[in-house]
């Protein structure tokens, strides 16, 4: 039985157990964090993915293309929001379901932040692109790879908590 | 001018080495932050254990709780404090300087 009174320094054999014991427990807890958002939130993501370079390419759009800006900015807006709130529901219900706080590095940062600056500047980017040929398909080619990514980026997740569970 | 060399031995911390605390620490320092029933499950061990040592972390210094309501149920959230985030990591340099790593 544990005490509270202070131990001897551990034999080498023990703080090797020590260790092996704390590694186990950082593994284990690695492999919750990795627990995959639910489906229907990387629905949500995969959707702002695909509306997001459009919405930019409508506000950016010189002459105006299908609608005016101020209804293309309303888009945008719109559904910034609506995916805000619903990464605040799907947040609070992954945490009470995992008993974790969410971290933003269970994948490494060589990965995810060349990932999230490469995704960005292609959502934003093509939007100048159309601005300046006026051809949309540059705008539904982001779109896919943002769609691409969110999906991808679900399979990792769900094949990271498996592999480590 | 003359550089300090700290013995990796000074961080040993009998308080963290209890197994259960160092496990709960190893626990969350990796999280951030752990639901009580969470760190019970992984720990494998009662509530009144966890409880236990989760009263001698505190007294300590080195764990704080955060109580919110799921459910209409209470739950305790758990984390390291500053204090008890560099405590656990100067106790494990010292376990690896024992092992010899």
């Amino acid at each position: 039985m544990e005490t509270n009174a202070p131990s001897a320094r551990p034999t080498p054999e023990q703080a090797r157990a020590a260790l092996a014991e704390a590694a186990q427990i950082r593994t284990s807890v690695t492999a919750v964090a990795a627990t995959p958002w639910p489906v229907w939130f990387t629905v949500v993501i995969t959707a702002m993915f695909v509306i997001l370079p459009i919405a930019i390419g409508g506000v950016l759009a010189e002459p105006e293309w299908l609608m005016s800006k101020g209804v293309w900015l309303g888009v945008l807006l719109a559904s910034e929001t609506t995916f805000c709130a619903l990464l605040a529901v799907a947040s609070k219900s992954w945490q009470a379901k995992t008993g974790v706080a969410l971290r933003w590095n269970v994948l490494p940062k060589a990965v995810t932040i060349p990932g999230f600056l490469g995704l960005a500047a292609v959502l934003i980017g093509s939007g100048y692109v159309f601005r300046y040929t006026g051809q949309p398909i540059w705008l539904f080619v982001a779109s896919g790879i943002g769609a691409a990514a969110s999906i991808a980026s679900h399979i990792v997740f769900t094949r990271l908590h498996r592999k480590s569970a | 001018m003359s550089t300090v060399e700290t013995d990796p031995m000074d961080g040993f911390n009998a308080t963290i080495h209890a197994p259960n605390r160092l496990r709960i620490c190893a626990l969350l320092d990796t999280a951030a932050e752990a639901e009580f029933a969470m760190i019970q499950e992984q720990l494998g061990v009662s509530a009144s254990v966890l409880s236990k040592h989760v009263t001698v972390l505190m007294e300590a210094g080195y764990v704080e709780q955060r109580k919110a309501v799921r459910e209409t149920r209470q739950r305790v959230w758990l984390s390291l404090t500053k204090e008890g985030r560099a405590a656990y990591h100067a106790h494990h340099e010292a376990l690896k300087a024992i092992v010899g790593l």
